[in-house]
């Protein structure tokens, strides 16, 4: 009887390995997602202050291995920012806070799919394990 | 070094469709492409479009094979 047992224990321990694998993918992706919202976050922070306090105030800009010198901002209308592969474009910034606006929404989304996700492999791995913990308890 | 995964792949590809938008709509003052490491160029719209359109193939490209 335990040797018929064998094939199905090993396919539920083979899928719990599986389901491990996703879900510490799934939380990989969910940390790397709340790191870019929070850069974003300070991003569109940094964009207020400019806009609205930053004429003439003089910026320390990086020039490798922790030096910096100083520089004076001259203007407070536009940012340059990245918006894909080797592109950057100059735009108000105003056009800049909704397109991040616009990131930080999607990326909200899409953590929120993942917690899903990652809620029903736990499901499933709970379910497993109280399935081998029987098995166990039975032979 | 890793392949990019389905999600980055279909991330990048919207970031190429709302960088093609903004540049469509005339939201972009100036358009700099990144030459080696650090040089960004300006360039004009229809080479900024006409990248785009290539990475966006590449991309769909990419995502089909994934």
């Amino acid at each position: 009887m335990a040797e018929e047992k064998a094939p199905a224990v090993d396919r539920l321990e083979e899928e719990l390995r599986t389901l491990f694998g996703q879900a510490e993918s799934i939380r990989q992706q969910i940390a790397t997602i709340d790191a870019t919202v929070l850069d974003l976050a300070t991003v569109l922070e940094t964009l207020d202050y400019i806009k609205q306090r930053g004429s003439d105030k003089v910026v320390l800009v990086p020039i490798g291995a922790g030096n910096f010198i100083r520089a004076k901002v001259v203007d407070t209308e536009h940012v340059i920012m990245g918006v894909g592969g080797r592109l950057s474009v100059e735009a108000s910034i105003d056009d800049a806070k909704e397109l991040i606006n616009q990131r930080i929404e999607s990326l909200e989304r899409l953590r929120l799919d993942l917690r899903r996700k990652l809620e029903e492999v736990n499901a499933r791995i709970r379910e497993i394990l109280e399935k081998t913990q029987q098995g166990q308890q039975g032979a | 070094m890793q392949a990019p995964t389905k999600m980055e792949l279909e991330a990048r590809l919207r970031e190429m469709e709302e960088a093609r938008k903004l540049i469509e709509e005339g939201r972009a003052s100036r358009i700099y492409l990144k030459f080696g490491d650090e040089v960004m160029v300006e360039v004009d719209r229809d080479y900024a479009l006409e990248y785009i359109e290539r990475r966006i193939l590449a991309l769909k490209a990419a995502l089909k094979g994934n």
